[in-house]
C-alpha cells in the first residue's frame, strides 16, 4: 500500500468540501484519476490537483494519507472512511472523519468542530485541541457516535459526545460545557475539568470527570462513592462520587466525579449517612 | 395561455365521461380541452400504448401553512439526505416527509398530479397558507379553513342562530379565500385550550354550551344553506384511539337526517385513523368492515382512506390533544401550536414499521376500507400526507389496490399476528384502472364540485397525465411493479395545456391557480352579521378586524368560484 | 389630512396592528396607540436618510446613479465565489423571497438575524419541539405569566397590556386574576411589576430550569440552592406553575445568549413540555424585530431550514456553526456580504466587523447606518411598513400586512423593486 502526501496548493480562504478524500479513493483510483476528481470550493467546482499538491511518498502496510499544513477550510476529510490511515500535521477542518467506520486518524495539531461526528468505528487520536461537538451529531438526528475510540491529548470545546450511543471518548485536557449532553450510551472520560451541564438529558452511558466540575445538575442523584472505575482495559483508582441521571429523562446514566478535585461537592457525602 | 396540443392514440380513462380505456385523441388549445386542433403549430404527443388520464386531484394533503412549516423546521434530519438541485428555471429544495414548497410542486407534477388541497388551515394564519401555496409551482391549489371550534361560530350555534352562522361562514370563505369548511375533532380543539379533550359526540365543550354533535349538525346545515360545492370535511373525534370506529360511524350517522338524496353531505377524512376496533393497543384490530358496511349502506357519506406507508412520516394535524398523546406514547419531539379563538395544531415525527403489530393493523385497516367499500366514487386515495406516509408513495398504494400480489408481497413482511386478526388476507378484490382514475382524480374532482377538473371532456381544464404502460399488453395484477413505476414518473404531465413534465423530469414551471369559493348571500344579512362581528372583534382576536382578511392581491393566481348561497 | 387605521407597527415582534397614523402632505404628523419605540420610528423617517446610491471608488464613498449601482451589484454577485446574503429582520417577506432566490441562483449562503438572537431557540426546538400558541391564547386564558430573561417593559412596551398580565381576556379578566413572575439576573423595570421576582446568578439559567423541571417531576433535590436561588423558592415557583390553570412562559435573549445558549432553551422546552402532563402550559419567544419571524418562516418553507442555509453546492445545506453567517464571517470565508433589512456593522461582534474590510459589502437600507458607511455599494430603499407594503409575521407566527402610509423620498424605490431588478439580470 502507498503513502500519499497532500499539502494545500495555496492559502485557502473559501470553504472546500472534500468528503471523498479518504484512503479508499486512492485505492479505487490511480493517482492521475484522483487529481481530476472535482470538489466544491465555495460555489465553484475545482479539481483536486488545483487545490492540493498530492504526491506518492512511500509504502506502508495500509494506504496512508499525510496531510501537511492548514486544512481548516477543508471540510469532512475522511468522511465514512473504512480502512487505512489519515495523518495530519497541521489543522483539521470541520467534520474531519465524520461517520468513519474503520481505519485510523492521527492529528498532530488541532481540529475543528464535529471531529468524528456520527463515528461508527475505527480510531481518532488528536495531539492538540479540538472544537465543539467532538464525536457528536447534527441537529434533529436521533443519535451521534456509536462506535470507535477518540483520544484527545489537548482540550476540547463544548457538547462533546452529543447524542452519543456507543464508543469511547477520552480527553486529557479540559472540556467545555455540556459534555455528554443527550447521551444514550458509551463512555466519556475527561481527565481534566469540564464546564457546567455534564450529562444533561442523558438517558444512559457513563461520564467520568477526573478534574474540576463546577456543579452537578439537580436532576442527578447521588448514589455512592466508588473506589475505582474501569475504562476498557484501564482501571482508574480514586474516590469517585457517583451520580445517576438524568432523572428528568428517567435516565440511568452514570456521572463519576473525582472527589479529590471537587472538594466543593463534599456535602454530597452527608447523604450517605442519610441513606 | 398556451399553444395547441394533440395527444394521439392514447388509452383514455375518463370516468366522469364514462370512458374506460378507449383509444381517443385529446385536443388542447388555450389551456382547455377542445374538440379538435388544426394548424402547423400543433405539438403532437404520440401516446400510442400509453394510458391517458386527467391530472391527479389530491383532495387531502398537508402541504402548506403554519403547522406544515413547523414540521419542516422541526425536522432538519428529514431533509439532510433528500434534496433536489437547482436547475435552469427550477429552484432547489429538500424532501422527504415535509418537502419544501418548490419540491412539493415538482414531485406532484412528476406523478401526473395537477391539483392539491391543503385541508386544514387556521384562519388567523390564512395568509401564511396562501403565501406557501403561492410558492408551490405547477399544481392548482385550494385550502380548507378550520371552522369547527371557532368562537364566533360556536356561539352562533349555541344560540341557534343558524342563518347568522351560515352568513358568517360564507363571509369567512370569501374573505380568507378558502374553499370548504374543515372540522377537526369538533369541540376537542377548544377543550385543548385548557389541555383537555372531548370523548364523545355528546360531551360538553368546556366553556361553551355545545356538544360536538351540535357543531357537526350545525355546520352541516350551514354548508347546505350556502350551497357550498364540497360537503363539510371532517376529521372525527377520538382519532387514533382503540375502539374509535364506533365514534366514526356515529359521526357519519349524526347528520343522516339532513340528506336530501342528491349529493353527499359529509366527508370523513383519513378514516383509517378512525377505524380501530379493540379496547387497547394490544388488542387492536381493524374496524374497517363495520365502517365499510355503513358507508356501503348510506350514500350521504364520502371518505378518504389515509393509507399507512411503512416508512418515516411526520404526523401533523389540528388535533392538538391527539398529537400530545402521540408524543406521550412515543417520546418523540412535539410541537404544539394553538390558535386563539379557533383551533390547535401539533406535529410529532413518526415511523411505521412492518413488524410492529399496531402499525400493521393500521396498514391493513386502510386497505380494507378501500377494498370493502364498493362505490369508488365515495372512497378516495390519500395518505393524509405526511401523517400516514409521504404523497410520493401514492403509486405504491395504487399497486396495493390494483394487485393482490402486491398486497401479498407486503403481507409476507408484516406482523403475522395482525394478519391473522383481520380480513385483508382473504380479500381478492382488485381495482381496475378505471376505478383508480376515480379514486385519484375523477371522484375527488367531482366531490370538490370542480366541474372543470378530473375529466377530459371538451371544456375541461387541460390538466392531463400520460402514463407509460399499456393495460392491454400487461397483466395489471402480476405486473404491479411496472404500474407503480409508471405512476411514479409520468411520461407526460400537462398543466393548463403546458407540458410541464416529460418522463418524470420537470421541464417547465408554471404558476398554478389558487381556487376559492365566493358565496353571494343576502346583502342585508351579510352586512348585519359582519357589523356584529366587527364590533366585537377586539374582544376575541389580537389582530384588528380589517387585518384578519386575506386580500385577493396576496394570491399570485386567484381563481374564485362564485356560488349563489341559499340565504 | 389623512388618517390610516389598523396600521401594523414595523418595530418589534409584538407587531401591534392597531396604530393610527395621521399624514399631511406626505408627512407623518402623528401616531396614536403606538409605544415610544414605534412612534419614534414613524416620526423620524426623514432623518438620516440615505438619499442616493453610493459606491466606493478608491476607498471613497461616492454618489452614483441607481443603474450604475445595480450594475455593480450584479457584477459583484456574479463574480463571487461564496456570497453571503444576510439580514431580513426589518423587511417584508416579499423581499426575503427575492433574496433567497438570489442566494439559490448564485450559489451563496442565506442567513437571517436569528443567528444573533433566537437562533438558539430554533436549535432547541429542532431537538425538542416546542409547546406554543398564539398570543391571544395567553390573553384569554393565562392565570400565570412568566417573563424569563427578557424585559418587555423596555423592549416590547405594549406586550404586557396587549397579550400579557395587563390584558383582558374572555376567561381571565385582568391583572388581579393573573400572577406575574419574572426571572432575571437583575431587577428590571418589568421585574418591579411582578408578583414574584426571582433573581438568578448570571449564567445559571440551565441549572435552575433543570432543577425546576425536577421539582415538577416530583424528584427530590439534594442541594439547597441552585444558581443563587434557594430551593425553597424554586419549590414555591414549581407549585405555582403546576397549580396554574394555564401558564405562559415568555423568554428572550437572557436565555438564548447566556451560558448554555440553545441548551437553556432545550431546558425551558423540556420544562414546559413536562408541565403539559399536569396542566396547560405554552412558551413563546420574544422576537426582537417585526419580521424576523417572517424570515424564519420564508426560509423554512422555501428551503426546509429556518436560517443558515448554504446553496453553494446547488441545494440547501444546513449546519449552524458551519453555515451560519456569523461563523462564516468570523472565519473569513466569504468574499461578498449582501445585506438587506439589518445593520450588521452595528450588531455583530467587533472582531467580525473588522474582517469585513476584506469582504465586498453591498447593503440596501433606508438610512445611513455604520454598514452603509462601510459598504462598497449602498442603495437607498423605502422604509418597509411605512413607505412600502408587504407581509410580516408576529412573534407567534401570525401573518399581518404592512401598509404603505407615505411615499418614499423622490427617486427611492422599495427593496422589492431593487431586488427584482437585480434578480432579473442575474437570471
Amino acid at each position: 500500500m502507498k503513502i500519499y502526501q497532500l499539502t494545500p496548493a495555496y492559502d485557502f480562504k473559501l470553504p472546500i468540501l472534500a468528503d471523498n478524500l479518504k484512503p479508499e479513493l486512492f485505492e479505487e483510483k490511480q493517482l492521475s484519476e484522483v487529481l481530476n476528481v472535482e470538489v466544491y470550493e465555495g460555489n465553484k467546482r475545482k479539481r483536486l490537483e488545483e487545490l492540493f499538491k498530492i504526491k506518492e511518498v512511500g509504502e506502508a502496510e495500509e494506504t496512508t494519507l499525510e496531510f501537511i499544513g492548514d486544512f481548516s477550510k477543508v471540510r469532512r476529510i475522511g468522511r465514512e472512511m473504512s480502512r487505512g490511515i489519515i495523518r495530519i500535521k497541521g489543522i483539521a477542518g470541520i467534520g474531519f472523519g465524520e461517520a468513519m467506520r474503520g481505519g485510523k486518524i492521527i492529528i498532530e495539531g488541532s481540529a475543528g468542530p464535529w471531529l468524528g461526528a456520527k463515528m461508527k468505528g475505527g480510531s481518532i487520536e488528536v495531539y492538540g485541541d479540538v472544537g465543539d461537538f467532538l464525536g457528536g451529531a447534527y441537529r434533529g438526528e436521533n443519535f451521534g457516535m456509536r462506535g470507535g475510540t477518540i483520544v484527545v491529548h489537548g482540550k476540547t470545546g463544548w457538547n462533546i459526545g452529543y447524542k452519543m450511543k456507543n464508543g469511547l471518548i477520552m480527553v486529557d485536557g479540559d472540556v467545555g460545557g455540556f459534555p455528554g449532553i443527550h447521551m444514550i450510551g458509551g463512555t466519556i472520560l475527561i481527565k481534566g475539568g469540564c464546564g457546567m451541564g455534564a450529562g444533561a438529558f442523558m438517558k444512559n452511558g457513563r461520564i467520568i470527570v477526573l478534574g474540576y466540575i463546577p456543579s452537578i445538575l439537580a436532576s442527578f442523584s447521588f448514589e455512592e462513592i466508588r473506589p475505582s472505575i474501569r475504562v476498557e482495559t484501564e482501571r482508574l483508582k480514586g474516590r469517585f462520587y457517583t451520580f445517576i441521571g438524568d432523572l428528568n429523562e428517567k435516565g440511568s446514566g452514570r456521572l463519576f466525579v473525582n472527589a479529590d478535585s471537587n472538594k466543593h461537592l463534599s456535602f454530597y457525602e452527608q447523604l450517605i449517612e442519610e441513606l | 395561455m398556451s399553444g395547441k396540443l394533440l395527444i394521439k392514440n392514447g388509452l383514455v380513462f375518463d370516468p366522469i365521461n364514462g370512458i374506460d380505456g378507449e383509444i381517443i385523441d385529446i385536443a388542447v388549445e388555450n389551456g382547455k380541452i377542445v374538440e379538435d386542433v388544426k394548424g402547423t403549430d400543433v405539438k403532437v404527443i404520440n401516446a400510442t400504448g400509453m394510458v391517458v388520464m386527467p391530472g391527479g386531484v389530491d383532495i387531502h394533503s398537508h402541504v402548506a401553512g403554519s403547522k406544515v412549516n413547523s414540521g419542516r423546521a422541526l425536522r432538519p434530519e428529514d431533509h439532510y439526505k433528500d434534496y433536489e438541485l437547482r436547475k435552469p428555471g427550477l429552484r432547489s429544495g429538500v424532501g422527504y416527509t415535509v418537502p419544501s414548497t418548490f419540491v412539493t410542486g415538482y414531485r406532484y407534477a412528476r406523478m401526473g398530479y395537477t391539483m392539491v388541497i391543503e385541508p386544514a388551515t387556521p384562519m388567523l394564519k390564512q395568509k401564511h397558507t396562501i403565501e406557501e401555496l403561492n410558492d408551490i409551482p405547477i399544481v392548482d391549489k385550494a385550502s380548507f379553513p378550520l371552522v369547527g371550534d371557532c368562537w364566533f361560530i360556536m356561539e352562533y350555534l349555541e344560540k341557534g342562530m343558524i342563518k347568522e352562522c351560515a352568513a358568517y361562514t360564507a363571509w369567512l370563505l370569501k374573505s380568507l379565500k378558502g374553499y370548504a369548511l374543515k372540522i377537526v375533532n369538533p369541540g376537542g380543539l377548544e377543550s385543548w385550550g385548557w389541555g383537555r379533550n372531548v370523548r364523545s359526540l355528546d360531551d360538553n365543550v368546556l366553556g361553551f354550551n355545545l356538544t360536538p354533535r351540535e357543531i357537526l349538525r350545525g355546520l352541516c346545515k350551514v354548508n347546505l344553506m350556502i350551497n357550498a360545492p364540497h360537503p363539510i370535511h371532517v376529521h372525527a373525534n377520538r382519532l387514533g384511539q382503540p375502539g374509535n370506529y364506533k365514534t366514526l360511524i356515529e359521526t357519519m350517522d349524526c347528520v343522516r337526517d339532513l340528506y336530501d338524496g342528491s349529493k353527499p353531505i359529509i366527508y370523513l377524512t383519513h378514516c383509517q385513523f378512525n377505524s380501530y376496533a379493540g379496547e387497547s393497543w394490544i388488542e387492536l384490530y381493524s374496524g374497517a368492515p363495520e365502517v365499510a358496511d355503513y358507508v356501503n349502506k348510506h350514500s350521504h357519506v364520502v371518505i378518504d382512506i389515509g393509507q399507512v406507508i411503512f416508512s418515516n412520516a411526520t404526523t401533523m394535524t389540528a388535533d392538538g390533544p391527539f398529537q400530545f398523546q402521540l408524543h406521550l406514547l412515543t417520546d418523540y419531539k412535539w410541537v404544539n401550536a394553538d390558535v386563539e379563538c379557533e383551533t390547535s395544531a401539533g406535529v410529532v415525527p413518526f415511523r411505521y414499521k412492518k413488524r410492529n403489530y399496531v402499525h400493521a393493523i393500521q396498514w391493513i385497516t386502510g386497505l380494507e376500507l378501500a377494498l370493502l367499500i364498493k362505490d369508488p366514487w365515495r372512497v378516495f386515495l390519500t395518505t393524509d400526507h405526511p401523517n400516514a406516509g409521504p404523497f410520493t408513495e401514492y403509486p405504491r398504494v395504487m399497486a396495493w389496490l390494483i394487485s393482490r400480489k402486491a398486497r401479498e408481497a407486503t403481507m409476507k413482511k408484516v406482523n403475522p399476528r395482525a394478519l391473522r386478526r383481520t380480513l385483508l388476507n382473504s380479500i381478492d378484490r382488485e381495482y381496475s384502472l378505471y376505478e383508480i382514475a376515480i379514486i385519484t382524480r375523477a371522484g375527488t374532482a367531482k366531490i370538490l364540485g370542480l366541474s372543470s377538473k378530473g375529466h377530459l371532456g371538451v371544456g375541461a381544464d387541460a390538466d392531463i397525465a400520460i402514463y407509460n404502460f399499456n393495460p392491454r399488453n400487461i397483466d395489471l395484477s402480476r405486473d404491479y411493479k411496472l404500474i407503480r413505476k409508471a405512476f411514479r414518473k409520468a411520461a407526460y404531465t400537462i398543466k393548463a395545456g403546458n407540458i410541464v413534465c416529460v418522463n418524470g423530469e420537470v421541464v417547465k414551471s408554471v404558476d398554478g391557480a389558487i381556487f376559492w369559493v365566493n358565496p353571494s348571500i343576502s346583502k342585508d344579512l351579510e352586512d348585519s352579521v359582519v357589523s356584529d362581528i366587527r364590533r366585537r372583534f377586539r374582544d376575541y382576536y389580537t389582530v384588528e378586524f380589517e387585518n384578519y382578511i386575506t386580500d385577493e392581491s396576496l394570491l399570485v393566481n386567484s381563481h374564485p368560484l362564485s356560488i349563489k348561497g341559499g340565504i | 389630512m389623512e388618517v390610516f387605521k389598523n396600521v401594523l407597527c414595523p418595530f418589534c415582534g409584538c407587531c401591534c396592528d392597531d396604530l393610527e397614523v395621521e399624514v399631511e402632505s406626505n408627512k407623518i404628523i402623528n401616531v396614536r396607540n403606538a409605544c415610544a419605540l414605534g412612534r419614534g420610528k414613524f416620526l423620524s423617517v426623514s432623518e438620516n436618510r440615505l438619499l442616493k446610491p453610493r459606491v466606493k471608488v478608491n476607498g471613497e464613498s461616492v454618489e452614483t446613479g441607481l443603474e450604475k449601482a445595480i450594475e455593480k451589484t450584479v457584477e459583484m454577485v456574479k463574480s463571487s465565489n461564496y456570497p453571503v446574503f444576510y439580514g431580513f429582520g426589518c423587511t417584508s417577506c416579499e423581499a426575503i423571497k427575492l433574496c433567497l432566490e438570489m442566494a439559490d441562483l448564485s450559489g451563496g449562503l442565506a442567513d437571517n438575524i436569528s443567528v444573533v438572537c433566537h437562533g438558539p431557540t430554533i436549535l432547541g426546538l429542532q431537538d425538542m419541539g416546542i409547546p406554543s400558541a398564539t398570543l391571544g391564547q395567553v390573553r384569554h386564558r393565562a392565570d400565570l405569566i412568566l417573563y424569563w430573561g427578557c424585559n418587555p417593559l423596555e423592549a416590547h412596551p405594549r406586550h404586557m397590556m396587549r397579550y400579557g398580565p395587563l390584558s383582558t381576556g374572555r376567561f381571565v379578566t385582568g391583572r388581579k386574576d393573573r400572577r406575574m413572575v419574572v426571572v432575571d439576573v437583575r431587577k428590571t423595570p418589568t421585574a418591579a411589576m411582578a408578583d414574584m421576582f426571582i433573581q438568578v446568578r448570571p449564567n445559571t439559567d440551565f441549572e435552575i430550569l433543570t432543577a425546576l423541571r425536577a421539582l415538577i417531576n416530583d424528584l427530590d433535590l439534594e442541594v439547597e440552592e441552585v444558581g443563587g436561588v434557594a430551593v425553597a423558592k424554586l419549590e414555591e415557583l414549581a407549585d405555582i406553575m403546576v397549580n396554574a390553570r394555564f401558564g405562559a412562559l415568555f423568554f428572550g435573549l437572557g436565555l438564548t445568549m447566556s451560558y448554555g445558549k440553545e441548551h437553556n432553551i432545550e431546558a425551558a422546552i423540556a420544562l414546559t413540555r413536562d408541565l403539559n402532563k399536569k396542566t396547560k402550559f405554552v412558551m413563546i419567544p420574544m422576537r426582537g424585530h417585526f419580521n424576523v419571524t417572517g424570515a424564519n418562516e420564508v426560509f423554512t418553507w422555501q428551503t426546509g431550514y429556518p436560517f443558515c442555509v448554504d446553496f453553494s453546492m446547488g441545494y440547501p445545506r444546513y449546519n449552524p456553526g458551519e453555515t451560519s453567517a456569523v461563523d462564516v464571517l468570523a472565519r473569513g470565508e466569504c468574499d461578498l456580504l449582501f445585506v438587506v433589512g439589518a445593520d450588521p456593522c452595528s450588531h455583530l461582534p467587533y472582531s467580525i466587523v473588522e474582517k469585513l474590510k476584506n469582504v465586498k459589502l453591498i447593503v440596501l437600507d433606508p438610512s445611513i447606518t455604520p454598514t452603509v458607511k462601510m459598504a462598497d455599494v449602498a442603495i437607498p430603499v423605502a422604509y418597509v411598513g411605512i413607505e412600502t407594503a408587504g407581509t410580516a409575521y408576529r412573534m407567534d407566527g401570525v401573518p399581518i400586512q404592512l401598509k404603505k402610509i407615505i411615499e418614499p423620498p423622490p427617486g427611492i424605490l422599495s427593496d422589492v423593486e431593487i431586488l427584482t431588478h437585480i434578480l432579473r439580470r442575474l437570471r
